[in-house]
């Protein structure tokens, strides 16, 4: 379960709340686990697999309980290890981060958080997102634009 | 205009760099506890970090829903057997097997969404013999149509066949329902086909 870590931030982007995030990445690993179970080939899940599945039931939640409202403000999906070592940069500086990357739209920083922090190319967040690769690389130029102009100055070693 | 291509991607990898950097906040010991369970013993985890399982319309699964609607179907068919013994014997003596009702067509009730699942499984894979069938949904009683599974191992102990003029119509009214039981989507409408078969009107 190697991926878990990126699977959760990825769910946490998806969905309004902590306990959203976890109940969305424990139905996803559940279904994709049940899927392999059902064809006698049980294996750990797949990465992308269970990526997909999170934003298939991101988007059905939406659908059935009337969540199409932005995420609550007060909930920020990227929270940082700050345990010892864990990051280069200080509170300040992740917090300017942590703000940039909430202004961004909901498509950039879904792309944004699938490339840097779910390691995934650009042809699987094609795929999972089901838009075509161009699409993606778009968002991602457009997105780090973004990052870049708020964040000028701001990360200096 | 390479120069400031490879500048951009230059300026791109350094902000990369610094957004790897960072690491999202490791998975709460709980939840990683939870997925192991999943991954490895296969076995369904339905218990929810929000505890909040029945109150919320999104973790009911949809075939739950089926179960739902199947249990209402059930409920409805018990409800119409228990009309159907309230008769009294004089009426059913004249039963009128005869009389003209309209059958759904096969389309209509296979096109429905709603799936009688357990019954209709039950009832498909379980007798083969229709004229055993007809006897058997005669015999259904309220006591009876909680325990059908285990019922229909005696299925081929009730009463004889019917009667050959009325075999034919009852035949093909009983193939309609069997193969919208079969066909895995029987509906409220194979219900009511099942009741106007086997309960079907009286004379007054």
């Amino acid at each position: 379960m190697e991926n878990q870590d990126k699977w959760l931030l990825y769910a946490r982007q998806q969905s309004r709340s902590e306990a959203d995030a976890q109940d969305l990445l424990q139905e996803s690993v559940l279904a994709i686990w049940q899927q392999s179970t059902a064809k006698a080939e049980p294996h750990l899940p797949h990465a992308g697999a269970v990526f997909t599945a999170i934003r298939f039931r991101a988007i059905n939640w939406a659908r059935a309980s009337d969540r199409r409202e932005r995420r609550n403000e007060e909930y920020s999906y990227l929270v940082w290890n700050n345990q010892s070592g864990a990051n280069t940069y200080g509170e300040d500086e992740q917090r300017m981060l942590l703000e940039a990357l909430r202004a961004l739209p909901e498509a950039q920083a879904e792309t944004v958080t699938l490339k840097i922090w779910g390691g995934l190319t650009f042809q699987e967040i094609a795929d999972i997102c089901q838009c075509s690769i161009n699409t993606i690389t778009a968002r991602y130029r457009q997105a780090l634009l973004k990052l870049q102009r708020e964040l000028k100055g701001t990360f200096s070693k | 205009m390479k120069e400031s291509q490879s500048n951009y991607d230059s300026e791109f990898q350094q902000l990369e760099q610094q957004l790897r950097s960072l690491k999202p906040a490791p998975t709460p010991p709980e939840l990683t506890r939870k997925l192991l369970k999943i991954t490895s013993s296969g076995q369904s985890s339905n218990d929810r970090s929000s505890g909040l399982l029945f109150l919320n319309l999104r973790n009911i699964n949809p075939r739950n829903i089926f179960w739902a609607a199947a249990a209402m179907l059930a409920l409805a068919f018990v409800t119409t057997s228990a009309l159907w013994f309230k008769t009294p014997q004089s009426q059913v003596a004249q039963t009128d097997y005869s009389s003209a009702f309209t059958l759904p067509s096969l389309d209509d009730v296979k096109g429905k969404a709603l799936k009688f699942v357990g019954v209709s499984k039950i009832i498909a894979s379980g007798i083969a013999d229709q004229d055993a069938a007809l006897a058997f949904f005669k015999s259904v009683d309220k006591g009876q149509f909680g325990q059908m599974a285990s019922s229909l191992q005696t299925v081929k102990a009730l009463p004889p066949p019917l009667p050959p003029e009325r075999k034919e119509e009852v035949l093909k009214k009983t193939n309609v329902m069997m193969e919208a039981l079969a066909s895995g989507a029987p509906t409220f409408p194979a219900l009511a086909l099942a009741s106007a078969t086997f309960f079907p009107k009286t004379k007054n």
